[in-house]
């Protein structure tokens, strides 16, 4: 795959180009510095710009419009990395030869469309999309405890010790009072203006002809703001926080969180997710293994890593069993501590590592999701990363697990009243 | 060996049943990606049935489909499945749903070591009194876990309430009682009688030729021996048109009320396609109740319905169920507005046109990575036991006189309204 970089005065584009795919894939990528007041701000910016636009006045013709391009609809995500927060647009649109000629194009304009002429009149929001995205985000917030799962590793996020690990990408529900039609306005406006732009494409299409599209949208509406930081710090002494919440539910749902401190840039890269492949992350790790096949007491269990270095252990669980299960988990990382981890253990994550990286090469969105870490997170290309696989040592293994220390122990208690 | 031309697609898949009846679809990709399903034709749905070499019919705890899947995984010898095949680089799971219990691996190393080893492990089972006791409560943790989903009881209270003799609707793991009564013998009968060859089929997506994985598949099904087997008795239950109930309400762990409507109908194929017919329905349903529609727009601004309208259209065996599903403070008011949109319903062609295209762009992506095709596939055979030439070029040849004609074929009168409110209701 052919990788191309094009420096403009405001942005940068990045392309990559291959006929391996029958669509092509697009994501603008916004960075600006993070700041919390703004998250609430963020969840209504995202779906008032998806809802309405200058020319497409609401949902009904937003569809319609989507529709007639073959589906290409355009999504918006936020995400905090370190004291930024990156928005990104995504889009994917089939290749004109499997539908018809002039699509891409046709896609681009209500692409940027969508970003830069939002429905705004008089310098407020339009009132009646205003109002139902407003009704969506409540009835977000409102339903949140619904999902007992998501409920519960939030709840365990909360007691954290670092302030950046607390914040809910989709804001809170009392900063909705302090939000208006007008600073909606003003917030999108400084958004645009004083973020870091990058475009993003991968597919078969003619540079050319696309980049002519994207200068005549972006050209001296974004700029190349550099002023956020992508370094992470915890705090290096992290205090044991445990709590227990009661809810209607069968189950009862543990989270711990643990995190890793001083862990160098290739500890979190490479040897992170091998780590995690042992620890959790598989039906074949040290946890599946030990709590659901070795002592029935679970039917799922297993560990996630994050971005920031956050290790999740979740499981549904037997109130009467938590103590056991506690005990279970913390036994299996002190194993890793004390180097307890067998060849095959370590051959069989590196031989996942690698498969998951090749798997990778099978999606664009994830080739293009891997190239924007590497360009704007400095984080490994796919390349790099199979070529560092090579070099790792289980003793790497056993020094990163050293340095992964429990900060948080949750409980959401189930109220044990089986309804069957 | 036959080639099964996806038509309109540019795509083929080839057939072979062995001589063992075991039945193989191979579609070949250059990705790096594998997958391979193995399926037997035994779901949730079959409990009362003559286990093989034996005369009389035996009913068995519900949830055995699913507890057998379960037990797939234990091994006599050597290491276990997910160790073995994590040696190989391999990722398996498996699922068993109403009608089918399904067993894959994917990865990108080692393609035909991993279906053999697949292979291998579904046709050896090993049950022991003990790893059938160890397993009930991870079972049991299971069932809980799947207890806990409010809006899971939901869909199935609502297909619950549709049908009167056919057990969709049922919990497929099921009670704690019938998870806790199931023995090795039960699990030894059931397993017997369903996964012998003949009534199983593979899927496979990989980089390897066709015919050598075929062949590949032949060599190992030769060195074993399996039981020639005479058609499996399976206790046949017929449908009525009616519903089981016209409206039911329930509380759950839930913040707002939520009402499902849903409509059921005797699916004739001497009248028509059924596939064009489930194509004509979801245009049908894209047109009055997606986010393209004004009903949608209306009842949001109007502030009676809580997020959009949720809809789909269902295949369950000779019944076609629709349902409308919105979450809403305002139950008369918004059934009110389903059942008067059914009377009025927007039969615009410049909609069908759009959503025509949708469709068929929609075939593009199915074909677009191993996963998606593997997913296609799959559907397939849920579907008709094969993978059909033409529901693509069915879809291609869609029209608007025939949508017209095949939606006024319809009744929407045969309703049943389930209603799900939240647990501090009054």
């Amino acid at each position: 795959m052919d990788y191309k970089k094009y420096e403009f005065d405001g942005y940068n584009a990045h392309f990559i180009k291959t006929n391996r795919f029958k669509s092509i894939y697009i994501s603008f990528v916004l960075i600006n510095e993070f700041n919390k007041e703004n998250l609430t701000k963020n969840f209504i910016l995202r779906k008032l710009l998806t809802t309405s636009s200058k020319k497409l006045k609401n949902e009904v013709e937003v569809t319609r419009e989507v529709s007639k391009l073959y589906n290409s609809g355009l999504v918006v995500s936020n995400d905090i990395i370190g004291n930024s927060i990156v928005t990104t647009f995504d889009m994917e649109v089939l290749e004109d030869r499997y539908t018809e000629d002039g699509l891409l194009k046709k896609a681009l304009t209500y692409f940027f469309d969508t970003i830069f002429y939002p429905n705004i009149i008089d310098k407020k929001f339009e009132k009646e999309n205003y109002d139902l995205a407003i009704s969506s985000a409540k009835l977000y917030y409102e339903s949140q405890k619904e999902n007992k799962n998501k409920y519960a590793v939030d709840n365990a996020y909360l007691l954290m010790d670092d302030e950046f690990l607390k914040y809910d990408i989709n804001g809170y529900a009392k900063d909705l009072d302090n939000i208006t039609r007008e600073n909606m306005v003003t917030y999108y406006n400084d958004l645009i203006k004083s973020a870091n732009a990058n475009i993003f494409m991968i597919g078969s299409f003619d540079d050319d002809n696309v980049l002519k599209i994207i200068n005549k949208n972006l050209d001296s509406k974004v700029f190349k703001n550099d002023n956020y930081s992508r370094s992470i710090t915890f705090t290096d002494k992290p205090e044991l926080k445990e709590k227990e919440d009661i809810e209607t539910n069968n189950q009862s749902i543990l989270v711990m969180l643990y995190k890793i401190l001083n862990a160098t840039k290739r500890e979190k890269n490479v040897i992170f997710p091998i780590f995690n492949r042992i620890f959790g992350g598989s039906d074949n790790s040290k946890l599946f293994k030990v709590v659901r096949e070795e002592n029935s007491l679970c039917y799922d269990i297993g560990s996630t890593i994050s971005r920031s270095g956050v290790v999740r252990v979740q499981s549904g669980i037997s109130y009467e069993n938590k103590e056991k299960v506690k005990k279970l988990i913390d036994e299996q990382l002190k194993k890793m501590k004390n180097g307890n981890i067998s060849d095959k253990e370590f051959n069989e994550a590196i031989v996942f590592r690698r498969r998951a990286l090749k798997q990778f090469e099978d999606y664009n969105d994830s080739i293009l999701y891997l190239k924007e870490g590497n360009v704007l997170f400095e984080s490994d290309d796919i390349d790099e990363r199979m070529e560092h696989l090579n070099s790792v040592k289980k003793e790497e293994i056993i020094e990163l697990s050293k340095k992964i220390v429990l900060n948080v122990v949750y409980m959401l208690k189930g109220d044990t009243d089986e309804k069957d | 060996m036959r080639k099964i031309n996806i038509q309109g697609m540019n795509e083929v898949v080839f057939h072979e049943q062995l001589e063992n009846g075991l039945n193989i679809f191979v579609l070949k990709k250059d990705y790096n990606t594998f997958s391979h399903y193995f399926i037997t034709n035994y779901g949730a749905l079959i409990d009362n049935f003559i286990p093989i070499n034996e005369d009389k019919m035996h009913k068995f705890p519900k949830g055995i489909a699913h507890f057998l899947e379960h037990k797939m995984f234990e091994q006599e010898n050597g290491p276990g499945v997910m160790e073995k095949f994590s040696s190989l680089g391999g990722s398996c799971n498996a699922f068993t749903n109403y009608d089918y219990t399904a067993y894959y691996v994917s990865g990108v190393e080692n393609v035909k070591e991993n279906l053999e080893f697949l292979i291998d492990y579904v046709q050896s089972p090993y049950f022991t009194d003990q790893n059938v006791e160890k397993e009930k409560e991870i079972i049991n943790q299971e069932r809980l876990m799947t207890l806990d989903n409010p809006y899971r009881t939901f869909k199935m209270r609502m297909l619950d309430n549709l049908f009167v003799n056919y057990e969709y609707g049922k919990s497929i793991v099921g009670t704690k009682k019938d998870i806790y009564s199931i023995t090795k013998e039960d699990l030894y009968r059931c397993y017997n009688t369903f996964y012998n060859p003949s009534n199983m089929a593979l899927i496979i997506v990989s980089n390897v030729d066709e015919e050598e994985i075929i062949d590949f598949v032949r060599e190992n099904q030769r060195k074993k021996k399996f039981p020639k087997q005479k058609d499996i008795v399976i206790e046949k239950k017929e449908e009525v048109e009616e519903v089981n109930k016209k409206y039911d309400t329930f509380k759950d762990n839930v913040t707002k009320p939520h009402i499902g409507y849903a409509i059921k109908f005797r699916l004739d194929d001497s009248k028509y396609d059924i596939d064009k017919m489930g194509a004509y329905i979801r245009i049908l349903l894209i047109s009055n109740f997606s986010k393209m529609s004004n009903l949608n727009l209306k009842l949001k601004k109007d502030k009676l319905i809580h997020g959009n309208i949720g809809f789909g259209v269902s295949k369950y065996n000779d019944y076609a169920i629709i349902n409308i599903t919105v979450s809403s403070d305002y139950e008369d008011k918004v059934i009110g507005e389903i059942k008067n949109n059914f009377d009025n319903l927007d039969l615009s062609e410049e909609l069908f046109d759009l959503i025509k295209k949708n469709l068929i762009s929609q075939f593009v992506y199915y074909f677009t990575t191993t996963s998606s095709i593997m997913g296609y596939l799959y559907d397939e055979y849920y579907e008709s036991k094969t993978i059909r030439e033409d529901v693509f070029i069915k879809h291609k040849e869609l029209n608007y006189n025939e949508y017209v004609k095949y939606i006024g074929m319809l009744n929407f009168n045969n309703v049943s309204i389930t209603v799900m409110n939240p647990l501090d209701k009054e």
